[in-house]
């Protein structure tokens, strides 16, 4: 479970990108974080995968407050979080194969055992064709969904999307999107950030932020209070 | 420990890849630092030729020694007997005053008048040195001085000290030049290595998010600062070796008109492989202390 308590975040010059967030997210959640470009969004997430510290309040994750945790831990945590990012931040340099393999390589899982979950990952994304390729050849989805494999190939418990789709259209959208949702389906907890707003199932928890602030936190209907 | 072992093959290999992907730049910083090392590397043939050319001039020392005018026969064969007891004196010779004079008569004697009529000359001893070692010399020279029958104490020495003290020099501007030269080999690395990391700032971004240490994103960096190091080290030796090889061609050929040896020797292996091991290190350090710097922007940027 991950935890928010009153956190503000606050950039040196700038405006207050997160005020007074609370909120929690439970395992096997699928959340939906929407809002303008500068609502917050982005920064919500970096703090939920500790790559930025809250400025003040509590972000507890499996027992350890981000907010305080040391670097050698915030790395370990991080290894259980599956990062997408909208320009996929892909190595230009290395193939689809390799790319896979950069998070097994900082999670020391070389050789057989590698191989088997960097194929089982490209093939979760249709992409298991196309190991030997650079991702430059790919198409905007493709890489997209390269992108996807190699968050999901350390088997991570956690999956951060920062606005996984804002760069495709539509056809290539949704088929990101199912992706995520079959993860979900397999118990992960998966959390997407967007800045449209789509029409969002009610089976899905929804964050909505404006300015830095939480406007709207809506649980999925099963977990709704009859 | 396999794993650990794992990690720096990969490391290793991306490192590789990387100098092959950017095959040109690489090139060029080679040639860079083979360059620069050779200057002082040069500087080194060259001294090192000069030191083995003086150690193979024979010469030896030589001390003259004036007795006072008057003096007992028992006091100089007691001075006699200690000279033959110095191991360091190869030759003895004594010369007395008045076959001094007739000697030093000749040479001023002018239409057959002498110009001096007394002779102010006093008996002497000339010894030839079997060593050129100053502290010895100069050991012996204090010990003859406290015998009483000696007026005066020469030694002639003063050209040995005066190449000794060239070479000295020598030796303390190449120090100096190579230190500045490896201070500018840090530099050109550190920030050749500096924007290649920069380059690579999407994969450090990556590599950090994902929970990679700084240590694994630092790897494949300091592996190309090794392997500019001995990219460098080897481009040096070519030259230093191409060097010796046309110098000494020409120098086959003059020698046979001078009539003695000007070629120069190769520098011993330990020089190179000492060339080698400090390119590899300052590539190492240069490397290290860049990818640092570019760890910590990346970091505050993100």
């Amino acid at each position: 479970m991950i935890r928010f308590d009153q956190v503000y975040k606050r950039y040196p010059g700038y405006q207050e990108a997160l005020q007074n967030i609370s909120l929690e997210i439970l395992p096997g959640e699928l959340v939906f974080v929407t809002g303008a470009s500068g609502a917050g969004k982005s920064t919500l997430l970096k703090v939920l995968s500790s790559i930025e510290k809250p400025s003040s309040g509590t972000v507890i994750f499996e027992n350890f407050n981000l907010a305080q945790a040391k670097d050698n831990t915030l790395n370990r945590i991080r290894k259980k979080f599956g990062m997408v990012f909208q320009d996929h931040k892909l190595l230009y340099d290395r193939n689809c194969y390799e790319n896979v393999a950069l998070p097994l390589a900082v999670n020391n899982i070389f050789g057989e055992e590698a191989e088997k979950r960097i194929r089982a990952a490209l093939d979760k994304v249709g992409l298991l064709n196309k190991e030997r390729m650079m991702p430059i050849t790919l198409s905007g989805g493709e890489q997209q969904r390269l992108a996807i494999a190699r968050a999901i190939v350390c088997r991570p418990s956690i999956i951060i999307a920062d606005e996984p789709t804002g760069n495709l259209d539509k056809g290539y959208a949704n088929d990101i999107m199912n992706i995520f949702f079959s993860f979900q389906q397999v118990g992960v907890t998966v959390i997407i950030s967007t800045h449209e707003l789509p029409n969002i199932p009610m089976r899905f928890k929804h964050i909505h932020l404006e300015n830095g602030q939480l406007k709207l936190n809506q649980q999925p209907y099963d977990q709704l209070p009859a | 420990m396999i794993n650990y072992l794992l990690n720096h093959i990969e490391a290793f290999k991306v490192a590789l890849r990387r100098l092959f992907y950017a095959k040109a730049a690489s090139l060029v910083m080679f040639l860079i630092i083979g360059i620069t090392t050779c200057l002082p590397m040069s500087a080194l043939l060259f001294l090192e030729n000069i030191k083995q050319a003086s150690s193979q001039i024979e010469y030896s020392a030589e001390i003259s020694i004036f007795l006072i005018n008057k003096y007992k026969d028992d006091d100089l064969k007691t001075f006699t007997s200690f000279l033959k007891e110095q191991p360091i004196v190869s030759k003895i010779t004594f010369e007395k005053k008045e076959d001094a004079w007739v000697k030093l008569q000749k040479k001023i004697m002018i239409d057959g008048d002498s110009l001096i009529e007394k002779n102010p000359l006093p008996d002497s001893f000339y010894l030839s040195l079997a060593t050129l070692d100053e502290n010895e010399i100069d050991y012996l020279v204090k010990e003859l001085k406290e015998f009483a029958i000696i007026d005066d104490v020469l030694l002639d020495s003063t050209w040995v000290n005066k190449l000794n003290s060239i070479l000295s020099l020598g030796e303390l501007i190449i120090n100096f030049l190579g230190i500045l030269l490896l201070c500018v080999l840090a530099v050109i690395i550190g920030n050749t290595i500096r924007l290649q990391a920069l380059s690579f700032k999407d994969e450090i971004e990556v590599s950090k998010l994902i929970g990679a240490s700084n240590a694994f994103i630092r790897r494949p960096f300091l592996y190309t600062g090794i392997f500019y190091g001995i990219g460098g080290a080897i481009v040096a030796i070519a030259i230093i070796k191409l060097m010796i090889f046309i110098f000494n061609y020409y120098a086959y050929v003059i020698e046979s008109i001078l009539g003695f040896n000007i070629s120069i020797n190769d520098l011993l292996i330990t020089h190179y492989l000492a060339m080698i091991m400090l390119t590899i290190v300052i590539g190492w350090l240069a490397s290290y202390f860049s990818t640092n710097r570019t760890l910590s922007k990346v970091k505050n940027n993100s």
